[in-house]
């Protein structure tokens, strides 16, 4: 007799093996963060996968001082710039005022990459309290860079967000943002 | 002089079987046959799908679909040509571990085999068994299938189809990237890589993307919604069909917003089967003006999977691929303790290799088995 047939589980690769971000809480104590370099290794290794995305876990286990690492490497030029973006993603998952403040520049900063990044960053890290910061990000003239704040919007969830997607919507001339907005909003 | 055109006569015949009374079409060193539509039972099984495969095939592309994106599938059941399980899937009843591997795939199922030269194909009627995972309630699918039918070599090459979408940014377009240097940097670091497996790139169609550009240039992909990336993969941008599609895009990113360098379809790709969501694979280009041999490692670590090969070491280690020569590493080689294993835990185990999960540009190697799928892959010559 055939046993029943079990749901499948995505294969562990390529799309598939993704990690989901864990918002963490504000109350997340800091402590006296090693210095910087200490961990470059060991977060590396980390931000290293091809498919793989770090996950938040991961990161932490690494120990006290990774956010210092990781707000060392997404500054760090020498570094290829897929390798500075994860750092910048990564800083979501390590909520602090220095994080924030680092972040905030980014969003703002010439390199559109990094921008996204940071614009998703501080949606996982603040929540509800990220969308004054991101809402200006709506009216950025890099169509991805609207396109990825709006994803990070949608992903806060809150009534602020929708709030903010609504009202971008009635000013968004290009097709595919207005699309992804529509999409957040009936989500 | 007759009995030279007899023989090369014979030598061609071999490979192509032209007007067989299944259906089946021979161009080109490729049988491609259509298998019919199924309708899986309330289980998600299609029951035994027959196979009628040629005597001088190398391999065999099954591929099945469009199921939807919140669908996965796989296979439940391969029996060869003696009736014994070539592949059974975990779940079967008559389960045994062979070096046949295959994914749990969202939308269309490619399945190739052999992907290990341990595990090899022979010609006569083979079936195929698919499980469409939909919760109980029937799918029709169209089934198809691919044979390879010319001869392997050991110096093979693979058309490229390089398709850019919204990278002109970096000034990068069909138009500039012949003469680009970093991007043919890239393309010569990958063809490097490959050499080992006795691979090299063929042709280069360079193909601006017409398509919805706002939409691709950045590819946003989730676990449970991969439907952006099956649509990209879809699109019918031209070029050499025995061969592989490239996106190259400005870059992928996760649910979360992480970037995800590079994405295959599969393993393995629907290799030589267009308009489906498995029909090729995307590069992230944000590096390629730092560091063009990163890109190179990308396309030739992605290319590879969609030419069948797996990792050699999944993250945790606790997966490898189903080959003999590749090393491993596993659990035990996790020293700190932590989820995942690094370059540096896996020296000598594998990191050196293209297919690591986290290769850099010094994981140079291919080893034999390798090269042995790759080479026999229905999109290569």
């Amino acid at each position: 007799m055939r046993r029943a047939l079990p749901a499948l589980a995505h294969t562990a690769l390529a799309h598939t093996a993704l990690a989901l971000a864990v918002a963490l809480p504000l109350a997340l104590a800091a402590t006296s963060p090693a210095l910087a370099g200490d961990l470059r290794a060991p977060v590396l290794a980390a931000l290293a996968g091809v498919e793989d995305v770090p996950t938040a876990a991961e990161l932490q286990a690494i120990g006290a001082g990774v956010e210092g690492e990781l707000m060392e490497i997404a500054q760090d030029n020498s570094l290829v710039p897929t390798t500075r973006a994860r750092a910048v993603h990564a800083l979501g998952w390590f909520p602090s005022e220095g994080s924030q403040a680092l972040l905030r520049s980014t969003l703002t900063g010439g390199d559109t990459l990094l921008a996204r990044k940071a614009a998703y960053a501080l949606a996982n890290g603040w929540g509800d309290a990220s969308v004054p910061l991101l809402q200006p990000a709506l009216a950025a003239s890099d169509v991805q860079l609207r396109i990825a704040t709006v994803r990070a919007l949608d992903g806060v969830g809150s009534e602020a967000a929708r709030s903010a997607l609504g009202q971008r919507l009635t000013l968004e001339a290009n097709a595919e943002v207005a699309a992804t907005i529509r999409k957040a909003l009936a989500d | 002089m007759t009995w030279l055109i007899l023989l090369i006569g014979t030598l061609l015949a071999c490979g192509d079987k032209d007007g067989d009374d299944t259906g089946a079409t021979g161009a080109d060193g490729l049988q491609t046959q259509s298998l019919g539509s199924f309708t899986t039972d309330t289980g998600g099984l299609t029951g035994d799908i027959p196979l009628e495969v040629p005597d001088a095939a190398s391999s065999v592309l099954v591929h099945c679909g469009d199921y939807g994106y919140d669908v996965l599938g796989t296979a439940w059941q391969i029996k060869d040509a003696a009736g014994a399980n070539y592949y059974t899937n975990s779940f079967h009843d008559e389960y045994a571990p062979t070096k046949m591997r295959v994914g749990n795939l969202d939308d269309y199922l490619p399945v190739l085999f052999p992907v290990s030269p341990d595990h090899d194909v022979t010609g006569g009627a083979w079936t195929f068994n698919a499980w469409i995972a939909s919760g109980g309630t029937p799918k029709t699918i169209d089934c198809a299938v691919v044979y390879r039918t010319d001869a392997v070599s050991d110096a093979a090459t693979v058309d490229l189809n390089v398709v850019f979408v919204g990278v002109d940014g970096l000034g990068l377009d069909a138009g500039t990237a012949p003469d680009d240097a970093d991007f043919q940097a890239a393309l010569d670091f990958a063809q490097g890589l490959w050499a080992d497996a006795g691979l090299s790139i063929g042709a280069v169609n360079y193909i601006d993307f017409t398509g919805n550009v706002d939409r691709f240039a950045v590819v946003d992909v989730s676990d449970d919604d991969s439907s952006e990336l099956g649509e990209l993969l879809k699109e019918d941008v031209g070029g050499s069909v025995r061969g592989m599609t490239v996106f190259f895009v400005q870059e992928i990113a996760s649910s979360s917003g992480a970037t995800i360098i590079g994405l295959a379809a599969g393993p393995p790709g629907a290799a030589t089967v267009t308009g489906t969501s498995k029909s090729g694979m995307v590069v992230t280009t944000a590096d390629l003006r730092a560091a063009p041999d990163q890109v190179g490692l990308i396309l030739a670590h992605e290319g590879a999977h969609f030419l069948g090969l797996f990792h050699t070491s999944e993250k945790t280690g606790e997966q490898h691929d189903p080959l003999s020569d590749t090393p491993e590493c596993g659990p035990d080689s996790n020293t700190d303790g932590n989820s995942y294993l690094d370059r540096e835990e896996c020296a000598g185990k594998g990191s050196d290799n293209v297919m690591f999960w986290a290769p850099d540009t010094a994981s140079t190697t291919m080893t034999g088995d390798q090269g042995w799928v790759l080479r026999r892959n229905p999109a290569v010559r």
